[in-house]
Parts: C-alpha cells; structure tokens; sequence
C-alpha cells in the first residue's frame, strides 16, 4: 500500500486548503475562550452553540500587532474589550500549521456587528422584562421625601464610591451610608449585584433607597448590568434603586428598570443633596407659611376678641344703664308711692286728731259750761249774792217766813243784812 | 283721806244740790251750807276739767309733733 509520511500528509492538506479556500472569510461566532499572551498575542477559542451545545469549535489567534489596534477600537466603539461569551464578526484567514494545526488567523472584527448583536440581545432581555410586567415596577415606587438610609452597592474601594461617601460627608446632612460590596463587572458582576441585592433585602427595613456606583476604572464591561437577572432584580426591588454606573454610552437595563437612572457616583451624590436640599427649602417655605397663616390668624382672632369684647363693653354698659334707670324708676316709683301712702296717713291722722281734738274740745267746752251754769246757780242762790245786792232774809223765831203760820203782832222778826240783824216787832198784819 | 270724787259723781252731786235748792226751799243756813258744798265740788270739776284740758293739750302737742 502505498502511503505518506505526517508531514507529507500535512503539506497535502495545507496545498489543498490554500487552493481551495478564499484568501479570507467573514465568519460569525462565539468566543468561547481568550487569553492575552504577556507577548501581547490573544488566543481566542471561537465556538458555535445550537441551545446549550455546541456544534463547531476553532481556534483563533489575533497577533499583538493587530490585537494593539483592533482592541482599541473595538473598546471605543463597543464600549467593552473582547471576552468570552461574547458573538463576534471577524474576518481571518485559515491558516495550517504542521504542528499546531487548523487556526483561524483574525485580521478585522466587526465591532458593530458586536454591538448589534449586543443590542439584540439587550432588546430581548428588555422585551421579556416588559412582557413580565417588570420593567417599571422600580419606577412606580416613590422616591423617599428624605432618604437618609442609603445601601450602596459597590466594589469596596473604588474611586466611585469614594466620591459619592465624601460627598455626602462633607454636606450639611446626615446620611446614614451602608457599603454592600459586590463585583461591578465582568462574567460575575450580575451575581454578585444580585446577592447584594439580596442581602440588602434581608434588612429591608433599615433602608430607604439603594444606590448601585461603579465609577472609574475602565469603560468597558457593562455586560453584566444587561442581563435579565440583573434587570429582574433591580425591577422587582421594593425600594427605589439609584444607579450611577459611570458610563457614557447609552442606557444599561439596569439603569432602564432603576427608579432613577443617573450617570456617575457623584451625580447621585449631587442629586441626594438637592433632594435634602430641596426638602428643607420646601420645610423652610412650609415653616414660613405657617407662621404667615398663624400670625394671619393670631391677628384675625386678635381682632374678633378685641371686637367682641368691644361689643360686651358697651352692651355691659347699655345694659347696666338700662337696668339703673328702671331700677331708679322703680325706685322713684317706691319712693312716690311712700310718700303718697304717708301723705295719706297724715292727712287721715291729721283728720283724726282734728276730729279727737275737736271732739275732746266740744266736750271739755261742753263741761265747762255746765260748770259754768252750775257756778251761775250757786253764786245766785248764795244768800250772801242777795244779802250783798240790798236785800234782807227775813225770820221769825228762826223760821222763814214763807214758812210760818199767819204772824201774829208782837212777834219778833230778825232781819238780817249784809252785816247786821235787825230785830223788830210787828204792829200790824194785814 | 277719802279717794277723790269722780267728775260725774261729782256733777250728779251738783245736780241733786241744785234739785234740792230749787225744790226743798232751804232754810239760810242750810242753803249756805248747800252753797258751800257746791262751790267745793265746782272747784273740783273746773280742777278736773282743767287738768283734762292741759291734758288733751299735750296728747294733741304730741301728735302734732
């Protein structure tokens, strides 16, 4: 039989392949490997997955010449160096090499393609965010009055978190800030964000925003916060999310589910600050305000006492002058009644007394003159009043002489006067 | 001492000394007493009467005040 030696063999396959082949081919596929020669070369190991398996498997090599050049471009453009995972469009040739076999030399890279195929798949994630009703849950959530309790997730000691720490210390508000560190990037970012998710979570209550930094360091690597796990648990957070990934390219999903999306660490900072800011001035107005309404009132009611004790005052005073003078015309109306009953009573005991008087009077006038009759009739009948006045009392043997017997002559009569008794004897009796 | 005669005993005294002068025909001696007696009880009354007098004088005086 005939036969060939390996390397004969080798140069077959090798003269076959560059008759057959095209110079070069635009090829699409994974990078399932990549390592970076410390001689700056970078060994890709490129694969093709239907699902979960893969179908094709290559290697590939980008000298450092080349790698030099495309990478930067490819980072500015794209935003992220070449990793593994990562669809790529590159443009090679095949080249054989007797030892190390079949490898595909890369030329060029397609970064848009990159960045489309990227795209897509960030379109997808967003779509199926949408489709589960997640993607504005975050957003919903109000942003706290005064968010003073802040967990922020970030790696440990980047420049970023620094920034955003000092400022808020060296503010003239209290900010009470808990670190949960966590990888920022590459394969592993979206995990580790998501268990300081979690883990923030566990303390739920302690907290009022989270804020995920990830500031300086290069712009490349911002995978991870594309992927659907990262979007789905930004998105199903109970509490508003800030991010300030640091980043000038467009939107990342998480920052398109956060609550509010800023650009870097020292905007969030600014943006807590003119939160507090804002809430004090609006405290301050309030403050104003109510001390406007309250003096306003204090006035107001100031007023109406002050009138309504105007008003009491003189409807006091009307009031009391009204009750004096009635009480006055009572008074009078007493005074004139006493005064008539008295008047009356004088004028009865008046009339009586007169009446008493008169009565008494008529009576002593009426005595008297019967005494008066009675001194008459004794100071006539005294036989001195005769005697005096001329006449004589004339007896006979003591006896009147209307009392005697016919005298007889030669009797005795004794005649007495006023001051003498004469005695003669009668001659005669006719 | 006798109480005082009262006025109106006294009065009725007069009377019936009055009565007797003008109905008994007294003798002088007699009348002279009667007389007397009478002029005693007019003193009396004039005195009572006086006294009521000055008497109701006062009680008016008092009333009048």
């Amino acid at each position: 039989m005939s036969h060939i030696s390996l390397f004969e063999f080798t140069q077959v396959v090798k003269k076959t392949l560059e008759k057959n082949l095209d110079p070069t081919y635009w090829v699409v596929a994974e990078i399932g490997e990549l390592r970076i020669h410390p001689k700056g070369h970078c060994y890709l190991e490129l694969i093709e997955k239907q699902g979960e398996k893969i179908v094709a498997r290559m290697k590939a090599t980008i000298w450092s010449y080349t790698f030099q050049n495309l990478n930067v471009w490819f980072e500015k453009i794209t935003g992220t160096s070449l990793k593994s995972g990562m669809k790529i469009l590159v443009n090679g040739e095949i080249q054989f090499h007797e030892s190390y076999g079949l490898s595909l030399n890369i030329r060029d890279i397609d970064a848009n393609y990159t960045l489309g195929e990227r795209e897509k798949i960030k379109r997808e994630v967003i779509m199926r965010l949408e489709k589960e009703g997640l993607i504005r849950m975050n957003k919903s959530l109000e942003l706290p009055l005064v968010p003073q309790r802040i967990a922020v997730i970030s790696s440990a000691h980047s420049a970023g978190y620094e920034d955003f720490s000092n400022q808020l210390a060296n503010s003239a508000y209290q900010f009470h800030i808990s670190l949960f560190a966590a990888e920022m990037q590459g394969k592993d970012g979206t995990k580790s964000v998501v268990e300081a998710l979690k883990n923030i979570f566990k303390e739920i209550d302690l907290f009022d925003l989270v804020v995920i930094l990830r500031g300086g360091g290069a712009q490349s690597d911002l995978d991870c916060f594309d992927t659907y796990l990262m979007g789905k648990a930004i998105a199903r957070f109970p509490i508003p999310v800030v991010t300030g990934i640091g980043h000038e390219r467009d939107e990342t999903v998480a920052d398109l589910v956060a609550r509010t999306r800023l650009k870097t660490p020292t905007a969030v900072a600014e943006f807590l600050l003119n939160g507090m800011r804002s809430y004090e001035e609006s405290l301050l107005r309030s403050y104003e305000r109510m001390i406007g309404h309250t003096q306003h009132r204090l006035l107001n009611e100031s007023n109406r006492i002050n009138h309504a004790a105007t008003g009491i005052k003189s409807l006091s005073h009307q009031l009391i002058r009204d009750v004096d003078s009635l009480l006055r015309i009572q008074q009078q109306h007493i005074f004139d009644t006493i005064q008539h009953l008295q008047k009356q009573n004088d004028t009865q005991i008046d009339h009586l007394t007169g009446r008493l008087s008169l009565g008494l009077k008529s009576n002593l006038v009426r005595s008297q003159q019967q005494i008066y009759g009675y001194e008459q009739f004794f100071h006539f009948s005294d036989p001195e009043y005769t005697l005096q006045r001329g006449f004589t009392y004339t007896t006979i043997d003591g006896k009147s002489l209307n009392k005697q017997e016919a005298p007889t002559i030669g009797q005795v009569l004794e005649t007495m006067t006023l001051d003498s008794t004469i005695k003669s004897k009668i001659e005669e009796v006719k | 001492m006798a109480k005082e005669l009262s006025y109106k005993d006294a009065l009725e005294e007069l009377e019936a000394i009055a009565h007797q002068i003008e109905n008994d025909e007294p003798d002088i001696d007699e009348l002279s007493a009667l007389v007397k007696k009478a002029k005693e009880l007019i003193q009396l009354c004039k005195k009572k009467l006086k006294k009521t007098g000055s008497e109701i004088d006062d009680a008016m005086k008092e009333l009048e005040d």
